[in-house]
């Protein structure tokens, strides 16, 4: 196939831990799209993915304890909103995530080239990589949470809170 | 009977004990709008109500804000009262106290106390003492509260209620009664003595029957003429409600356009204002407004990985002697992929002999022109390179993701998001949205002050505002109604007096016949029963039209007396069976159908002077007379001259008014010296809000009570 990108985009969705299932994702994303209440992130994976970012900008990557991938998008559906009223596609985040990952993970890309290592290996990395730095940024916004209950609950909350963490 | 003092205590705004000492000629109670002056009306109101019991409603916001656990606290409107020289004290109250968190309302009483000649006081029923006092028939007629209970015949009893309090006429409808049944009586037993003789019988059935039919007609008419008379009042009230409302109407439509227009602007700036900031971050990929780093690196990273690649390559290609032409960069640098240019690039800089990238020419045999050459066969060689056989030679690098990496980068750095500017981005929505929330703001601000005034318009109004402004499209009909209804009153009244003729023909023919058959005495005694029926119901009838003739005179008297020098009419009340109504009427005696407001309220205050004068004439005794805001349709000049009126009236009149105060830098209430200095009166109580409090929270509102000197 010669594509890692591919590869890892349509690969298994990425774990999270199982202890944000109820603080996090079903606090603040339409966990299931089953919530009556309207919520700060239309989907589980849009919660994912901010959390990555957190994760990423403030380099805090934690192992996860306890795997769960219950809310079940592979990466390659990620920002496909075609269709969708009042929302854009943001599918071109899949490259930008899959860039940082290649920066940020230790792969020796020689070796992918000649065949020494398989590209399942690489994936793999990769995707434990970002899986790192989404739990990193989980825990983040946890602390923050517990902090101060309210502050996810305005406009500007989720906003204020990765632009302080540059 | 007077009114000497009244007493509250925790009854609304009046928080802890509030006094009022009252004299017996006019005592005025000012106060600007909100201070306490109709909450003052409504202790009156409270303690004259029998149906009103103990209610959470009525306790000081204050001083239920204050209270503690355990404790209790009265809520008390009492009243000290003079009546034939002797004082009474009238106390309603009720306890409120707070237990376990929770707020209890106990020990109602509703008493009078007796004084007794050794001094001792005895408390009796509140209620019934108080009917003695000051008789709720009375008191009917005694309280005036502002523009929106004006007419005090707005209801089905009030003429029986005035005529049972100060008419004699209440004594005849049992005479009436009787005499009318014992006229029927003696009429059954005269037919039956006619029947008797079967000619003169058969005669009387077939004028009976007659009458009959002519009495059904009649009251059919009768019917009509009274839908019709209901339909004439309902047209005229319409009307006179029309006139009264026009201007009114015109203000609600100019502030409901002006609303309307708001209520748009207010709304296409909501649209602006998306701050919809989460979805922002992934749908105009702001997430990215600090990835330029990452990016950084990952080209970094693609550059090393492809350099160290290109070395391999080469050393393992001049090692197994690859026939490949490879080329040679100055420097030993890392070569463009072999992709970049493309294939038909290549071919058109060859073409032209020029190098596009540097501009400089490269003609045939040039060093130039032969390293474009090799670029184009390896270019070839390379797409040729998947038709060829994997046992062709064996490759060091089988796999080509770097290559996929490069095209990744080309990509995002041409059809990429502009990552330098997010910033800018993200700074500049944020400001738009303030700027248009600021916009919001002063809209919201101006949209609050038009429907304040709206509000305050109607509640000045007694119609709502959907019949207000439909009332005008009405005009044309309740004219016609009121023409079309009068011609219909006049139809049927004179089809009524000829039945009524013919009915005396009928009945006169039957007792002429009966008296051929009948003895002398029977005609007599029927004739005479017939005269005592007509003696009692004319008398009732003539009672009746004295009494309002006489009310009519007196409300006269009051109404030039409030509008002196000014135009007034002449009041008229009109009776239609059990029901009064009042209006005025113009010198030629057509109804005035659209008084304006000053004129009506003049008219209704007279009829209510009138009254009072009444009530002291038959009962023999004077009755205070307490009224909120009676005065605010009236401009100065007619202001003192009400005042002065019932200074001149000697009787004892409690006035609760926002007249002869003003607002001292827009913000200090206060007494206008200089007005009220021009006014007769004999007690002036000032009453205002304590400042600074909290407009929104009734718990901080309490009233002053100062006697004004």
């Amino acid at each position: 196939m010669n594509d890692l990108f591919e590869a890892w985009r349509s690969a298994r969705p990425p774990y999270y831990d199982l202890k944000y299932k109820e603080i996090l994702m079903k606090e603040f994303a339409d966990y299931g799209a089953r919530s009556k209440d309207i919520k700060a992130f239309e989907t589980a994976y849009e919660l994912y993915i901010y959390a990555f970012f957190v994760g990423l900008y403030n380099n805090e990557k934690k192992p996860i304890s306890k795997k769960e991938n219950s809310y079940g998008h592979k990466i390659e559906f990620w920002g496909n909103k075609a269709g969708k009223k009042f929302r854009k596609d943001f599918s071109i985040l899949q490259k930008y995530i899959f860039v940082a990952l290649v920066s940020k993970t230790d792969v020796d890309f020689l070796a992918l080239e000649k065949g020494d290592i398989s590209i399942d290996s690489v994936v793999s990395s990769l995707m434990e990589t970002m899986e790192q730095y989404a739990n990193g940024g989980m825990n983040l916004i946890r602390e923050k949470f517990e902090d101060n209950e309210s502050f996810f609950f305005t406009p500007t909350g989720f906003l204020n809170f990765i632009l302080k963490s540059e | 009977m007077k009114i000497k003092k009244l007493f509250l205590e925790n009854f609304l705004c009046y928080y802890g004990r509030k006094e009022f000492v009252f004299e017996d000629g006019i005592n005025l109670i000012l106060g600007r709008n909100g201070e306490g002056k109709t909450k003052f009306f409504e202790a009156f109101e409270w303690l004259f109500s029998s149906s009103e019991k103990a209610d959470i409603n009525i306790v000081s916001a204050k001083r239920l804000k204050d209270i503690k656990e355990n404790e209790t606290f009265t809520v008390r409107v009492a009243l000290t009262v003079e009546k034939f020289g002797e004082n009474f004290l009238i106390e309603k109250c009720f306890e409120v106290s707070l237990k376990k968190s929770q707020i209890n309302i106990e020990n109602f009483r509703f008493i009078a106390y007796e004084n007794k000649l050794d001094g001792s006081r005895i408390p009796i029923d509140g209620d019934k003492k108080l009917e003695i006092i000051f008789p709720a028939k009375i008191r009917r007629y005694s309280m005036f509260k502002g523009e929106a209970e004006l007419n005090i015949f707005n209801n089905e009893n009030a003429l029986k209620e005035l005529i049972d309090t100060f008419s004699e006429v209440k004594h005849y409808p049992p005479y009436i009664n009787l005499s009318d049944k014992l006229y029927s009586w003696f009429q059954e037993a005269m037919d039956k003595t006619s029947r008797s003789n079967e000619k003169i019988n058969r005669e009387v059935n077939i004028i009976q029957a007659e009458i009959e039919r002519r009495a059904l007609e009649r009251h059919k008419y009768d019917r009509l003429k009274k839908e019709a008379e209901q339909e004439l009042e309902k047209a005229s009230n319409s009307l006179s409600q029309i006139e009264k409302n026009s201007e009114r109407c015109e203000m609600i439509k100019v502030l409901n356009d002006r609303i309307r227009k708001k209520t748009d602007e207010i709304n296409s700036m909501k649209v602006c204002i998306d701050e919809s900031y989460t979805t922002f971050l992934l749908d105009e990929k702001w997430i990215l407004y600090d990835f330029q780093p990452y990016y950084e690196s990952f080209c970094n990273k693609i550059l090393e990985v492809r350099k160290s690649k290109n070395f391999e390559e080469k050393k393992h290609n001049k090692e197994i002697a690859k026939k490949e032409v490879k080329l040679e960069l100055l420097n030993e640098a890392t070569p463009l992929p072999w992709f970049i240019p493309d294939e038909s690039t290549l071919k058109e800089l060859l073409k032209d002999e020029l190098c596009k990238v540097c501009n400089r020419p490269a003609p045939k045999g040039s060093e130039a022109y032969s390293f474009m050459e090799s670029k184009l066969k390896e270019y070839i060689d390379r797409t040729n390179q998947k038709n060829k056989t994997e046992n062709d030679y064996e490759l060091l690098f089988p796999n080509n993701y770097i290559e996929n990496f490069q095209k990744l980068q080309i990509e995002l750095s041409t059809n990429g998001i502009n990552i330098e500017n997010l910033k800018n981005e993200i700074a500049e929505r944020l400001e738009f949205n303030r700027c248009r929330k600021e916009d919001l703001k002063r809209l919201e601000e101006e949209l609050d002050k038009e429907i304040e005034e709206k509000n305050r318009i109607m509640a000045e109004s007694t119609v709502h505002e959907d019949e207000l402004l439909s009332m005008h499209s009405n005009i044309r009909e309740w004219t016609l109604i009121i023409s079309e209804s009068s011609r219909s009153i006049e139809d049927y009244r004179r089809k009524i007096e000829s039945i009524d003729a013919e009915l005396n023909e009928k009945n006169e023919t039957k007792n002429r016949k009966l008296a051929q058959v009948l003895p002398g005495y029977q005609m007599e005694t029927n004739r005479i029963l017939k005269d005592i029926n007509s003696v009692f119901t004319n008398t009732k009838e003539r009672l009746l039209s004295e009494f309002i003739d006489l009310l009519e005179e007196k409300s006269n008297q009051f109404i030039s007396r409030i509008n002196v020098d000014d135009f007034t009419g002449r009041i008229r009340l009109r009776r239609s069976k059990d029901k009064i109504s009042v209006l005025l009427i113009n010198a030629d005696e057509t109804p005035i159908y659209k008084p304006h407001g000053s004129l009506e309220i003049s008219m209704y205050m007279a009829v209510l002077f009138g009254i009072s004068e009444l009530a002291f004439e038959t009962k023999e005794e004077n009755y205070p007379m307490i009224f909120d805001a009676p005065t605010s349709s009236f401009d100065g000049a007619k202001v003192q001259d009400f005042y002065n009126l019932i200074y001149d009236l000697k009787k004892q009149c409690i006035i609760a008014t926002k007249d002869f105060t003003i607002m001292k830098d827009d913000r200090t209430p206060c007494v206008d010296e200089d007005t009220i200095e021009k006014v007769k009166r004999d007690k002036t109580y000032w009453i205002c809000r304590i400042r600074p409090f909290n407009k929104e929270d009734l718990s901080t509102i309490e009233t002053i009570v100062e006697p004004y000197e």
